[in-house]
């Protein structure tokens, strides 16, 4: 059978780690626009997210994003995927604003004229020009997010990963988040305990103990996981 | 009467500042007329005031050095002659006073930028530029969270109370020291997801 | 090196330096001389790092300093290496490498051991190159000088002992962030 050309595949992929099996044999094939990924702490759901980009590489099976395979066009996926991460103040890694939104493009070798452009835009869309030349800590959690964000979006990457982008956020800038990220026209994979978070989304799935024991729509998935935890002692 | 512009000292480049310094800081031990040597430990007072500084400033940049600098003066005073002591302490006060000068009037940004382009020297002795670069950025990135992070834990320790001690202290540096190491992973997962290389060589 | 290294150091420079904005402590048994944190940095930087990298650690932090971004014996800039304080400042770094090659030589040893490392770094080398830039400087004589560093020794020695309670309590709970 043809498989979609834009498609993340897990062919019997497995983590193990110290002994221990973090990811159980898993195949799976992720087309959707819009996936949640929910389960309770430990069950291994950032160790999954995290293969995607190759930041963890599988103790077994293959990967592949977008007929690009993992670990050999490592480089090339990690400019089609972005990754936002839980926490906002481990993930901004320059002394300022407008220096850590163009990180990314340093990476990738543009020209200093482009660079400079490019960031002011993104500043200028989201808000953040007031704070070019300041040190991130003079930032609140939600605009730390925020900048997370826009180094990751300045890159142009056509999938986006996000380990729980607003656990760590007010209610205020949960909502602001949830709304940008509606707007966004990449492909996101988000993992969440914001079950808000997954309202329109394609397909949602709950992970235990390493598996994925559940994939289903929205509804469905977040019924099961809310019984799931209900019979839990 | 100011007979050069202010913006003079602070246009200077910094590694023209920098040379001077070391080359001047070199020459001083050479110089044993106590005349010269008072002139040159005046001078920096004088660049202060032609850089719009006033000479307080320049007193409290020089003060711990200061302290420490009268006790060895007397040192010397007691243990050879005035002549000598007078010497030394001279010496001390032209080459702080003119590294205290190179400071106030060089933007701490332009200095380090200055230092990063001399440390590329070193890129054929295998030091990578873009390896130093980021060291140097996070380290400026994380100095303030790394400060907080003490006073976090020092001001949790002070409301459970309890008596200040050595062991306590090792305990919190140690927590501390923890904390930073936890971040470590984090940090290095973020710097990989954005594209930099990743060069896993065993180390020569 | 990999960027997990390059995190380490650069993680490691941080606490070096924001240890210089530590005020001095005051230790119990020995209340006349003030106990400065500081060298406390790169003797652990070498302890958990290794040489090469809790040498680089250190060097970035002279970098900051020399820049005017840091502060050692409550000086700051290229006055910091030229005062009084400037061969102590230049030692961390022989802290560091000795301390870095001595774990690397002998990985799993003995308290007494680590207390002998650590004193060769952090004291005996570290208070050479204090003094040898202090003579250098000030021409007093090694016997004055060897006295001003006396009344040091009873608060360093505290200090590595500390160093040693805390590199194993790290070494417990994070085995994997050492570099040795």
């Amino acid at each position: 059978m043809p498989q979609p050309e834009k498609s993340i595949i897990f062919d019997k992929v497995e983590v193990v780690i110290d002994g221990q099996a973090v990811l159980r044999p898993l195949s799976l094939r992720l087309t959707e626009r819009r996936i949640g990924l929910i389960g309770a702490n430990g069950s291994g759901k950032s160790s999954f997210i995290r293969l995607i980009n190759g930041l963890l590489p599988p103790s077994a099976g293959h990967i592949s994003v977008d007929g690009l395979a993992l670990p050999r066009d490592k480089a090339a996926v990690r400019r089609k995927v972005g990754f936002v991460f839980q926490n906002p103040d481990m993930q901004i890694i320059q002394p300022t604003v407008a220096e850590d939104i163009a990180f990314g493009l340093h990476n990738l070798r543009r020209p200093k004229a482009e660079i400079a452009a490019r960031v002011g835009a993104i500043m200028a869309e989201y808000g953040l020009t007031p704070f070019a030349d300041s040190p991130a800590r003079i930032l609140s959690g939600g605009q730390k997010q925020l900048l997370a964000l826009c180094g990751v979006l300045i890159m142009q990457p056509e999938i986006i990963v996000l380990d729980e982008p607003t656990t760590q956020l007010d209610l205020r800038h949960k909502n602001r988040m949830a709304n940008l990220l509606r707007t966004l026209p990449q492909r996101l994979i988000i993992v969440t305990h914001d079950m808000a978070l997954l309202a329109g989304f394609d397909r949602v799935l709950v992970m235990d103990k390493g598996q994925i024991i559940y994939d289903g729509t929205p509804p469905q998935s977040i019924v099961f996981y809310e019984e799931l935890i209900k019979a839990r002692p | 009467m100011l007979c050069r512009p202010p913006a003079f000292f602070f246009n200077l480049a910094p590694s023209i500042k920098l040379a001077a310094l070391f080359a001047l800081s070199f020459i001083l031990f050479f110089i044993d007329n106590i005349v010269i040597l008072a002139g040159l430990a005046a001078a920096p007072i004088i660049i202060y005031r032609l850089a719009g500084f006033s000479v307080g400033s320049l007193g409290r940049c020089l003060f711990p050095a200061a302290i420490l600098a009268l006790l060895l003066f007397l040192f010397q005073f007691f243990a050879t002659d005035f002549a000598a002591a007078g010497r030394a302490a001279l010496r001390l006060f032209a080459l702080l006073g003119f590294a205290a000068a190179v400071t106030a009037t060089t933007a701490n940004s332009a200095l380090l930028a200055a230092l990063e382009r001399a440390l590329r020297v070193l890129a054929p002795f295998g030091l990578k530029p873009r390896q130093t670069a980021l060291a140097l950025a996070l380290t400026l990135r994380f100095m303030p969270l790394t400060r907080q992070i003490w006073h976090d834990i020092r001001a949790a320790q002070q409301a459970r109370g309890g008596a200040q001690s050595l062991a306590r202290l090792g305990l919190l540096i140690s927590l501390w020291l923890s904390r930073l190491v936890t971040m470590q992973e984090d940090i290095a997962q973020a710097i990989e997801a954005r594209g930099f290389d990743d060069e896993e060589r065993e180390d020569s | 090196m990999t960027i997990r290294d390059i995190a380490a150091i650069a993680l490691f420079a941080a606490f070096i330096t924001a240890l210089g904005f530590v005020p001095p402590v005051f230790v119990p048994f020995f209340p006349a001389v003030p106990l400065s944190l500081h060298s406390m940095g790169p003797i652990l930087a070498g302890a958990c790092l290794g040489a090469k990298r809790g040498f680089y650690a250190v060097a970035l932090f002279w970098i900051l300093l020399l820049a005017g971004l840091a502060f050692a014996g409550g000086s700051t800039g290229p006055a910091a290496f030229m005062g009084p304080m400037g061969g102590y400042i230049g030692g961390f770094g022989l802290a560091a490498l000795i301390t870095g090659l001595a774990y690397y030589y002998w990985p799993h040893p003995i308290i007494a051991q680590e207390f002998l490392f650590m004193a060769v770094g952090g004291i005996i080398a570290l208070y050479a190159a204090g003094i040898a830039w202090l003579i250098f400087l000030t021409k007093i004589s090694l016997t004055q000088a060897l006295w001003l560093n006396a009344i040091f020794l009873p608060g360093d020695s505290a200090k590595i002992i500390l160093c040693i309670f805390i590199r194993r309590r790290l070494y417990r709970s994070a085995p994997h962030a050492f570099r040795v």
